[in-house]
């Protein structure tokens, strides 16, 4: 870009005095971004439209500034604090634009600290919340860690070659139900799957059974759901000839009830 | 705390900008009661949307004054406004194209008025309009019955002098 051609294209001075279509807005703003010797003929440009400005000056009715701080004061602060109304001093004709100019410096660098606490304030607050999105992600990680963990652990028992496959097939009134227990003997550890199971309804769970010399022995309750054919761990055997699954009372009951028995299968 | 502090800081900063935004206020609105009450809209204005400030896009005072500007505006088309003064309105702005520099302003920078004087009239008029009443090019040569072209080289011509006029001491 020509820097020369640009600023006496006038283009600066017409974005000073908002007279610049939103799209020329857009430019300006960009090439004071890129170009700061831009930047400074932009400051220099609004500068003396400022002091014209305040050549223009007329003094406001003192009531005004008091009602600005209360209602400040008011709308942003729930303590009780008076508003401390600060008057300036008064001048003579001689110091005017010695005092004119000081005040200026001095309100622009205020500005600049009260802008800066402003941004400090976002910044703080933004720090805050990425902590607390920081917090949630590292225990959405540790979460998937643990889940990593299980799968892991899960994939080398079922691919151990001394985990068994037991295929539990639907009785005749369940003719289409089906599902599978991964059993280790050498564990013990138990593992169900559920393959094709109807919900149960509210009164109702399932229960998985191994059957161990002849006896049924409880290893433990299990309801259906979306998760379901994940295998899921159940009680630990080390000695079973079948397993079964009844559907008892709700949390299970402590004998199954045979005509209530779903699917089965011999080890 | 750092509210606090803030509340304070707005005391200087509206000791620095009121007079020269209640200069351009009653410009728009003659009315001192009026244009008081606009003040003080403008001011609660720049203090809610403090956060929305961006430096980056230009100096604090356009930003105060296109808040304080369109505040009055706005008001100027509010029914309160035109059934109170709408005669008063048409004078004004009349009483713009003919007034002479430095008449009703504040005598607080008479230093800078004398400087002011220096501007051609006619210069003085279309910067009047642009940068105190909000008008475009366009507007002001309609309503004024001016060729666009001589509104934008007055322009020029006016932001030329100014500068030159205001180069000296203070930085920013």
């Amino acid at each position: 870009m020509n820097i020369k051609e640009y600023i006496s294209s006038g283009i600066l001075e017409r974005y000073a005095l908002g007279q610049c279509d939103a799209m020329e807005m857009k430019s300006v703003q960009d090439a004071i971004t890129s170009y700061p010797e831009l930047r400074t003929e932009l400051n220099e440009i609004e500068t003396a439209l400022f002091k014209y400005a305040q050549s223009n000056s007329i003094a406001p009715p003192s009531k005004i500034k008091a009602n600005v701080l209360s209602h400040i004061q008011s709308s942003s602060n729930s303590e009780k604090k008076e508003a401390r109304i600060i008057e300036m001093p008064r001048k003579t004709n001689h110091y005017k634009w010695i005092a004119a100019a000081s005040m200026i410096g001095f309100a622009i660098s205020t500005w600049m600290n009260f802008i800066q606490s402003e941004r400090y304030n976002r910044v703080h607050s933004e720090l805050t919340s990425l902590r607390q999105q920081n917090t949630l992600l590292a225990e959405d990680l540790n979460v998937n860690r643990a889940g990593y963990k299980q799968s892991e652990e899960l994939f080398a028992f079922l691919s151990d070659t001394t985990t068994r496959v037991i295929s539990m097939k639907g009785t005749t009134s369940n003719p289409s139900s089906i599902a599978t227990i991964y059993w280790n003997p050498k564990t013990s550890d138990v593992y169900l799957a559920v393959n094709a199971l109807p919900m149960a309804d509210d009164q109702s769970d399932y229960q998985l059974w191994a059957i161990v010399d002849g006896v049924p022995v409880s290893a433990g309750v299990f309801s259906v759901n979306d998760t379901s054919s994940v295998p899921q761990k159940m009680e630990s055997f080390t000695n079973a000839q079948a397993f079964a699954v009844t559907l008892e009372k709700k949390g299970g009951s402590t004998t199954p009830t045979l005509e209530k028995l779903v699917v089965i299968g011999n080890v | 705390m750092l509210r606090d502090g803030s509340s304070e800081q707005f005391a200087i900063l509206y000791d620095a900008y009121s007079g020269a935004l209640f200069g351009i206020i009653k410009r728009i609105i003659p009315d001192e009661e009026q244009a008081s009450d606009i003040l003080q809209d403008a001011f609660i204005k720049i203090w809610d949307k403090r956060n929305s400030f961006d430096g980056s896009k230009g100096s604090i005072f356009t930003w105060m004054l296109n808040i304080a500007r369109n505040t009055a505006i706005d008001f100027t088309r509010s029914k309160h406004f035109k059934s109170a003064s709408k005669n008063q309105n048409l004078d004004n702005n009349v009483g713009i194209l003919n007034r002479i520099s430095g008449s009703n302003t504040n005598t607080d920078v008479i230093g800078m008025n004398e400087a002011v004087k220096n501007l051609p009239e006619e210069q003085r008029q279309i910067i009047d309009l642009m940068y105190f009443n909000g008008m475009s090019q366009d507007e002001i040569a309609n309503e004024y019955n001016i060729p666009l072209g001589t509104v934008k080289t007055r322009a020029r011509g006016a932001m030329i002098k100014l500068r030159a006029l205001f180069k000296v001491g203070v930085t920013a």
